[in-house]
């Protein structure tokens, strides 16, 4: 598992930097990879403290003499919910340096600070690496470790608390950002969260459900906002979208589906998985949590699933509904037409194709800085069209 | 880039089908087990009971007698033997009683209000003006970054 943790690791920091002439992708790659290195302190720290005090670090029994390190964990007596327990040494400190590699991988706080940036690299990368397969290894590897969280119930705790915090702390920043890629990054953030608060309250198989349902949806909206990226001229901001539905029709109905799956409504996947995640939450037997802490839990919950859907409407809305932004020209257009060229050019091209079909087709990026395209300046409300 | 797209838009409208528990397949009448959470039966540890001595504060060692996976056959030697009715419960969770299922269907009911409202309050916000110019992070005049290590 460790081998397969530093390979996306590896694959992670190497594609964010996809883009060599990008010193901000450089920093970001940097960045990402450095967070990584310090949870990764703690994965190893927290095998070698396995091994220690099972003599094993396989997950699978061999035969009558070879017991895997979960099995031997699994007949030794848990630990009390004591806080000198994550010093003692022993199955708790175990659990929570593991946590600690968890908290680097799938972006939980306080190591969370480079997914938003991770967004540097190319859009599939985010779709693939950054929602679906790298960032939910840390989920993955504390649903399989769950013979050792459940022998440490301080560790159960404290995972249910970073994974609740981190879900409605990302879901308010997610709720505030401009950057399509952004909203998503974040989001990406409070979902994990939620599933590392359904490890702590014990419901691994919500977690890894929710794993799985999350693949699904995020993958589909990281795909969707490539593709309105590219059909915008690599705009990302979504302050200069609005109106793309009846030219981008085929993004708009796939996207509704990934948005009203992470809003949680039946029956799209999303609302299973935060469904059970919620109830429970709610009804949770694990030791460590008090029945006060578990409705604090599932009140914080609750409280994210609101700001998911706010946050995923105002995504929606800000880019395939409402007025047509892109047509209003940046300020510093006014004396500079190579900045009035940028955005509202492209869609216009798009739109004289009819703006059906294959949208992909129709879609060619111009041959222009993207950086300089990105930082056009302020809009004015003067339509360039009306002038 | 379109079939892609398609095929994860079906993946997630159906895709959660898989992990209906039982309390919501039986409320249309269906009562079949949760698929996903009998997948992951012998690899996810089944969460001890609450102790009566006070859940979370006391010191009473809980007892939860866990292994992990069912032993595999390795290098043509027997796996250890692990009898369902001797060992410990693995995986998934019996069938809860009607109680629980009531209260299940119950905070089901109350997650798709949160979604639905959430959804209503993003439309009532921010239809009207979806930059909420107003705010000091929304105007476009700000500095508007792809990447913040810029």
């Amino acid at each position: 598992m460790f081998v397969g943790w530093e390979g996306v690791g590896l694959c992670s920091y190497l594609l964010i930097g996809f883009y060599t002439k990008r010193k901000a992708a450089g920093n970001a790659a940097k960045k990402a990879f450095i967070a990584n290195r310090v949870g990764d302190w703690g994965v190893v720290l927290g095998i070698m403290l396995v091994f220690f005090l099972t003599g094993s670090i396989s997950f699978f029994d061999k035969g009558h003499d070879v017991h895997s390190a979960l099995s031997i964990i699994g007949s030794m007596t848990a630990d009390s919910f004591t806080w000198g327990a994550l010093l003692a040494g022993g199955v708790t400190s175990a659990a929570i340096l593991l946590f600690i590699g968890a908290t680097g991988k799938s972006a939980q706080i306080p190591l969370f600070v480079w997914l938003p940036d991770a967004m540097a690299g190319p859009t599939p990368v985010s779709a693939l690496i950054h929602a679906a397969t790298m960032v939910t290894a840390g989920v993955y590897m504390v649903v399989r470790c769950s013979a050792i969280f459940l022998h440490a119930p301080t560790a159960m705790y404290i995972v249910a608390i970073i994974g609740a915090a981190t879900a409605l702390f990302a879901a308010t920043i997610g709720l505030a950002q401009n950057d399509i890629k952004k909203v998503l990054a974040y989001s990406t953030i409070s979902q994990l969260g939620y599933m590392f608060l359904a490890c702590g309250v014990g419901a691994f198989v919500a977690a890894i459900f929710h794993v799985m349902t999350h693949a699904f949806f995020k993958a589909l909206l990281f795909l969707g906002s490539g593709s309105v990226i590219h059909g915008m001229h690599h705009e990302q901001d979504m302050r200069r979208m609005g109106g793309l539905k009846k030219y981008m029709p085929i993004t708009f109905f796939t996207m509704m589906a990934g948005w009203l799956a992470i809003c949680g409504i039946v029956p799209f996947a999303g609302f299973f998985s935060k469904d059970e995640i919620l109830w429970r939450t709610w009804s949770t037997t694990a030791a460590g949590i008090p029945g006060g802490a578990a409705r604090f839990l599932w009140a914080v919950g609750v409280l994210t699933a609101l700001l998911t859907a706010i946050y995923m409407t105002r995504l929606m809305v800000m880019t395939f509904w409402g007025s047509e932004r892109f047509r209003e020209v940046p300020a510093e257009a006014h004396g500079t037409e190579a900045h009035a060229h940028s955005s509202s050019d492209e869609i216009h091209a798009y739109a004289s194709h009819g703006g059906h079909g294959d949208e992909g087709e129709l879609l060619h990026p111009l041959e222009t800085d993207d950086d300089e395209v990105h930082h056009a300046g302020p809009i004015t409300p003067t339509s360039r069209h009306g002038r | 880039m379109t079939v892609p797209l398609i095929v994860l838009a079906i993946l997630s409208t159906v895709g959660g089908l898989v992990g209906i528990p039982y309390a919501l397949s039986s409320a249309v009448g269906l009562k079949v087990d949760n698929y996903f959470e009998e997948t992951l039966h012998p690899v996810i540890a089944a969460v001890p009971k609450p102790s009566t001595s006070g859940v979370g504060t006391s010191t009473t060692p809980v007892e939860p007698k866990i292994v992990s996976n069912l032993p595999q056959p390795i290098d043509g030697a027997p796996p250890l033997t692990v009898s369902r009715n001797e060992g410990p419960e693995l995986g998934a969770e019996p069938i809860p009683n009607p109680q629980e299922i009531t209260e299940e269907r119950l905070f089901t009911l109350i997650s798709l209000a949160i979604a639905i409202a959430g959804i209503a309050t993003g439309c009532s916000f921010f239809k009207r003006d979806p930059c909420w110019s107003f705010l000091e992070f929304s105007r476009i005049n700000t500095t508007s970054t792809r990447f913040t290590t810029q």
